[in-house]
């Protein structure tokens, strides 16, 4: 009884060993990155409505350059 | 008896786990400090931690020299390239404005620390070694630690603007502590360590060809942070002694300079990529290419195909031909000498010096003379020099001609924050996006900041998510 006893103690202790092992710090994450939990990213002012003048702009720079490709 | 044989099978299970556990357990656990065991010992061990750090700059790397990516992302916070006229799906992939990138930046200021840290280790502890090898390594040290802090004062602080008094420079780390908390130097205090990290390596004469920054090399990078730094005196002079030594050059050796691909010949001292496998790059350039090239740009060369630059830079149809690259090269000498002079007075000179960079580049050129200067154009989005001066016509004329010389060399951005950090906008699906003054300056990170004591973020960066 007592050797069974033992036994068992023994089988439990190593399949216990072999769980820990498995599982043990393969990746450890004793030391996370310094900005773990911290903002990472700025808030920038928020885009604008383009006006019509910036639009105006805008379509004068494409028929130049339309006119650019189309000649060269 | 049996007793006695039981605790036998017990050990040989003890001893067994044991094994199993020792076989998988983890090896670097918490292993942070490892002294006595990995710390180098020779110089030839303490090289070996930088030259990670030379393969990278030989294959490309956006840190210490930089390399066509990087190059290309700052072409397209500038404005040689029309951004407003940025053709999708391809404008996807690079930035619309240096907006769309400010984040990521806190990623270059930890790698730039993280080169400085291993100068540090080197130099800590080569520091008793008076060896011609560790002089060697020491001097390899001195030179990326300096030209990192250059790197930082760059693009981590706002420009010198006339005036240097008041304005944060860099926390300055020279010895190796992971525990230190350091805040920020002043702007001056930055430039010195730059110079003085430079002047050390060139002091250690670098005799090893493999270390790639040689005498001539700290010297260029002398003259730039003298000259960013607003110290024309020293600036013109570091300039003017690479010149002597590496002279001008025109005509084909020129053309077949600017279109080698590969290692830097001619009169470029330093060139980063050099051995970068090319499929990296040829999608960066590709991608670029969704930006046409300004027509502002373009007009800027008056002599259209008589300038050699020309067919060098552009391609048809608003393309750019010109490989991008990051580089250090006799021509930007010539830029710095002729600024440096024109802000210390010495228009005669400057102007000469101005004459003497588009002879070896315009075929059959009439010099200027300072009657003949074209006029400042007031679509230009520089207004002032770099002492936040009106523009005269020869500041003008000599901001210019750099332009068209260093186009895609990176460089453009920087001239627009030295010269006044102009406002500019570009469009995406209907919205402005404006680059403001405060952007030509890039964030700290975030975590620095909140636990570093004292640590000052640059202004326009209070809110973080």
């Amino acid at each position: 009884m007592m050797k069974r006893n033992i036994k068992y103690m023994v089988m439990a202790a190593f399949a216990a060993m072999l769980m820990m092992s498995a599982v043990s710090c393969d990746d450890a994450d004793e030391l996370p990155p310094m900005n773990d939990g911290y903002a990472t990213e700025f808030i920038l002012p928020d885009p604008e409505d383009l006006t019509a003048a910036d639009r105006e702009v805008i379509q004068e720079l494409q028929d130049e350059y339309n006119a650019d490709i189309s000649s060269n | 008896m049996k007793e006695i044989k039981v605790m036998k099978n017990i050990g040989k299970y003890a001893v067994l786990a044991g094994l199993v556990l020792a076989a998988v357990s983890c090896t670097d656990y918490l292993d942070i400090k490892p002294y006595g065991k990995t710390i180098p010992q020779t110089p030839e061990e303490y090289s070996a931690l930088l030259q990670t750090r030379l393969y990278e700059i030989e294959e490309g790397e956006e840190t210490i020299i930089g390399d066509v990516g990087s190059v290309a992302d700052l072409e397209c916070y500038a404005d040689d390239l029309e951004s407003k006229l940025t053709q999708y799906p391809t404008g996807n992939y690079v930035p619309l404005y240096v907006g769309d990138d400010l984040s990521d930046k806190q990623v270059l200021y930890a790698h730039l620390y993280e080169v400085i840290r291993d100068c540090n280790i080197v130099l800590d502890g080569l520091a008793e070694d008076t060896s011609e090898e560790a002089s060697d390594v020491k001097g390899l040290a001195y030179a990326l630690r300096g030209i990192c802090y250059y790197n930082l004062l760059r693009d981590f602080c706002e420009p010198w603007e006339g005036n240097a008094s008041g304005k944060l420079g860099v926390p300055l780390v020279t010895v190796f502590d992971m525990e230190a908390r350091t805040i920020r130097s002043s702007f001056s205090e930055t430039v010195e360590r730059v110079a003085d990290d430079l002047q050390s390596a060139i002091d250690c004469n670098i005799r090893n060809e493999d270390y790639l920054f040689d005498s001539d090399v700290m010297l260029g990078y002398l003259a730039r942070v003298h000259f960013w730094a607003g110290n024309y005196s020293q600036a013109a002079s570091c300039a003017s002694q690479v010149l002597e030594r590496h002279p001008l050059l025109g005509g084909d050796a020129y053309k077949s300079m600017m279109e080698e691909t590969g290692e830097g010949t001619g009169n470029i001292l330093m060139k980063g990529g050099t051995r970068s496998t090319g499929s990296g790059d040829s999608q960066a350039i590709s991608y670029l290419q969704c930006k046409p090239v300004s027509k502002q740009f373009i007009n800027l060369f008056a002599e259209g195909e008589q300038d050699i630059r020309y067919g060098i830079s552009l391609g048809k149809k608003r393309t750019f031909a010109k490989r991008p690259m990051a580089c250090l090269r006799s021509a930007e000498m010539q830029c710095i000498l002729m600024e440096s002079q024109y802000h210390q007075g010495l228009e005669t000179e400057a102007l000469a010096s101005l004459n003497e960079l588009r002879r070896h580049r315009i075929t059959g050129v009439t010099d200027y003379t300072m009657e003949t200067l074209p006029p400042v154009d007031p679509d230009d989005n520089v207004k002032v020099d770099a002492r936040g001066q009106a523009l005269t016509p020869l500041i003008y004329a000599i901001l210019c001609e750099r332009r068209k010389e260093l186009f895609l060399e990176g460089d453009r951005w920087y001239e627009l924050k030295r010269n006044g950090r102009p406002e500019m906008w570009t469009h995406r699906q209907g919205r402005k996006y404006t680059t403001l003054e405060f952007m030509y300056t890039f964030p700290l990170p975030i975590a620095d900041v909140i636990l570093t004591d004292g640590l000052v973020q640059n202004p326009g960066y209070d809110n973080v998510k």
